[in-house]
């Protein structure tokens, strides 16, 4: 455990020191305050917003973010699994007593803590984007929710962390994709063009609830709009791919001669 | 430049991958095309239908593509070869460009080239081309926003020296321009949409879709300068 | 720990690492006691390097079992990964950060209490004091293999394997390092499998040799027993009397 919480700790430095996340942070700001000029400009009929305030913000433009969040997070997982193998770096973890299976939960819990970090990094840069176009505003409205105060933000939170959670299962999926590619970029690009293909699902209504895809778009939606049963059937549908696609990673790292 | 450019191409020739996205785009070309037709759907609509839904793939192989070229001897550190047998940094930086945006525009003429004998073959009365496309623009439009794209990811690389953060702004960029694209007004005047909007621009707002354009193709040039002029005098620690 | 002295801290029984038809390592047998020197000499492409890869559980052999002190590499891999110290082919490091940075976090990942001091002193014995704030990005070939040496020491191991660990090291730093293995060996009865093509340096060095040539060993035993055997002056004549026989 507390190897784990070593190499944790090191992944969760590095992450938040990053040039390629500074750059994501410039990216989603870029996209916020495109969003937040279109609104003024037009209303809502160019952007996801449907009112004009901070407190609003953040929730709106979780699922918009889609393409980004999941490009940025395969982007994450295959820095921290397919460059460590190509570079050579897993080499200064694994000649030490870490064994594989330390190692791989390691790498299992920076994906959750990179897909939580990107989460607040959203929320964090929407409310300081809309706090400057709009100002905080009256009410929290979110389709057929409305809040406002600290209770608004707790809800924003909330979503954030349902948002979080179907994203760290799209990273699971990402990270067995990082088990047989040998190039940062070919992994990154395999997810990215699943996300482009995974929307299509969406015209599946039988099966939609099923693919990683509809859970990263609607989840953080649905665990406010949608029955229990509906979203207890969700959250098992995001575990069973985090534990299969774990498991199944793992059983490919387990034995893999690394030349190294 | 010459000899560089001939080590570059016969790398991309050497190189199966490239061969395989040809592939798939071929497939990706016919399957569609055939889809189209059982639509119900003419010829020429088939091939622009099929092209509006492939743009977006098209860009993200781009990036791909380009990433891949310009940042492979980052990636494989082999840059302390390659680069004492270039004539000079200059001629290496715009060799990768020139082959970048050969395998990327190589990419959209395949899928063009497939989709349309596709159709060819299913409608006998089919005439090669667009609906209301002319080839030619099509090309022009793809070759600017290739320039423009390959340009951006060149700076990023060397600027950075890190393939992720390359890879992460590429394709943000190409995102950033997708999400623009909801707007219709200006739509048309973005880099990626080029290869399907140029051909209409020209035919009715010549004049500002002509500056927007230049305003593109020169910012990419200073972005090439700017890369070019970086890059001859860094330090390569790799 | 008297038990301990009996056994042989190294051991590899029967060894054998095969990828689809091709036999990179065959049928490996290899025992080494505590305070050798022992080295580990081939042509290139033999299956030295995937030889050391096994021990380290990089990559894992097609048969066979390898033990250090007693421990199955495969069933006790965590116990017997603190018993060692390794440069296995070159020393990686994160290269944004500094050496005792690096060091740092192989210190934290160790089983054994590591002492902060500690960093600094391998730091000083490979001659890195001046340099141990600055990043291994700007570190020459060679001073990343030093940076690799303080690595492989830096968890008090009782044994420590050793790939071309001279490579790209100045002459000066070259006899600092047979000087550090020699101490080491005596003073603290350190065990090292040495595997390199440096022959002149490893004659110097080591107390006994295996030679390995198309995966299978070739020859072993004590320095001074092969050369008299075989009527050479050196390990230099020796390897190539060795690699000549094998291959006739």
């Amino acid at each position: 455990m507390k190897k784990i919480g070593s190499i944790v700790a090191f992944e969760t430095k590095r992450m938040l020191l990053s040039k390629t996340t500074a750059i994501y942070a410039g990216l989603y700001l870029i996209n916020f305050i495109i969003s937040a000029i279109f609104f003024k400009l037009y209303g809502s009929e160019y952007t996801v917003l449907t009112v004009g305030n901070a407190q609003s913000f953040p929730v709106w433009h979780l699922q918009a973010s889609f393409l980004y969040t999941g490009i940025f997070l395969a982007i994450y997982v295959a820095q921290i699994i397919v460059q460590e193998r190509s570079r050579g770096t897993i080499k200064l973890l694994l000649l030490r007593p870490v064994s594989r299976p330390t190692y791989y939960i390691s790498r299992v819990v920076s994906i959750f803590l990179f897909s939580v970090l990107l989460t607040l990094m959203m929320i964090v840069l929407s409310y300081v984007v809309g706090l400057l176009f709009f100002g905080w505003g009256e009410q929290m409205i979110w389709g057929s929710l409305t809040s406002s105060g600290i209770q608004g933000v707790l809800l924003t939170l909330l979503c954030g962390l349902a948002f979080a959670f179907s994203y760290f299962a799209f990273g699971m999926v990402a990270m067995l994709v990082s088990m047989f590619t040998s190039k940062l970029l070919e992994s990154a690009i395999i997810m990215g063009v699943l996300l482009m293909a995974g929307q299509y699902f969406e015209l599946l209504s039988s099966i939609k609830q099923f693919a990683v895809f509809h859970q990263m778009l609607f989840f953080h939606i649905n665990i406010f709009e949608k029955p229990f049963a509906y979203n207890v059937t969700s959250i098992l549908v995001l575990t069973a791919y985090c534990v299969v696609c774990g498991i199944i990673g793992y059983l490919a790292f387990r034995k893999k001669d690394l030349y190294v | 430049m010459l000899k560089q450019l001939k080590y570059d191409f016969s790398k991309l020739v050497f190189q199966r991958k490239y061969l395989f996205i040809l592939i798939a785009v071929s497939l990706f070309g016919i399957l569609y095309s055939v889809l189209l037709f059982q639509k119900g759907l003419a010829g020429t609509q088939i091939v622009s239908s099929g092209l509006a839904t492939f743009r977006p793939i098209y860009w993200l192989l781009c990036c791909y593509v380009m990433c891949d070229v310009i940042s492979s001897d980052y990636h494989y550190k082999t840059l302390k070869i390659v680069v004492p047998y270039a004539e000079n940094r200059a001629g290496y930086i715009v060799s990768k460009g020139i082959s970048s945006a050969g395998i990327s525009l190589m990419i959209l003429l395949v899928y063009l080239l497939t989709s349309n004998m596709t159709v060819l073959i299913l409608d006998s009365g089919h005439t090669w081309g667009l609906s209301g496309y002319s080839f030619g623009l099509l090309c022009v439009g793809a070759i600017v926003g290739i320039f423009f794209l390959e340009s951006m990811i060149s700076f990023c690389i060397v600027v950075t020296e890190s393939e992720a953060a390359t890879i992460g702004f590429s394709m943000g960029i190409v995102i950033i321009m997708f999400i623009f694209e909801s707007v219709g007004q200006i739509a048309k005047y973005l880099p990626t949409m080029w290869l399907a909007t140029l051909p209409s621009i020209v035919k009715t707002e010549a004049g500002i879709g002509l500056i927007v354009i230049a305003v593109f193709f020169v910012l990419s040039l200073l972005l090439c300068a700017g890369t070019i002029g970086i890059f001859r005098k860094k330090d390569l620690f790799a | 720990m008297s038990e301990n002295k009996k056994l042989p801290v190294l051991e590899l029984k029967d060894v054998t690492k095969q990828i689809k038809k091709k036999v990179i390592v065959n049928h490996l047998n290899l025992s080494l006691q505590q305070g050798d020197i022992y080295g580990f000499l081939g042509p290139n492409g033999a299956g030295k390097t995937t030889t050391l890869r096994m021990i380290a559980r990089l990559v894992f052999p097609t048969s066979g079992e390898i033990f250090i002190h007693g421990c199955s590499v495969s069933r006790e891999y965590r116990k017997v990964m603190s018993y060692i110290g390794c440069i296995i082919e070159n020393p990686v490091f994160y290269l944004n950060m500094t050496a005792r940075q690096n060091l740092k976090l192989s210190a934290k990942l160790s089983d054994k209490q590591i002492d902060p001091s500690r960093i600094d002193e391998v730091l000083d014995i490979v001659h890195l004091e001046d340099v141990k704030d600055d990043k291994v990005k700007t570190f020459s070939l060679g001073m990343k293999q030093r940076l690799g040496f303080a690595n492989a020491l830096l968890c008090h191991p009782s044994i420590i394997i050793l790939d071309e660990p001279t490579n790209g090291v100045d002459p000066m730093g070259l006899v600092e390092i047979k000087e550090l293995i020699k101490q080491l060996s005596e003073q603290e009865n350190i065990t090292f499998l040495i595997s390199s093509h440096m022959l002149r340096e490893m004659q110097d060095l080591c107390n006994r040799v295996a030679i390995i040539q198309n995966g299978s060993l070739i020859e072993t035993g004590a320095a001074d027993d092969l050369l008299k055997k075989y009527a050479v002056d050196n390990l230099e004549e020796l390897f190539f009397a060795c690699v000549k026989e094998a291959r006739r």
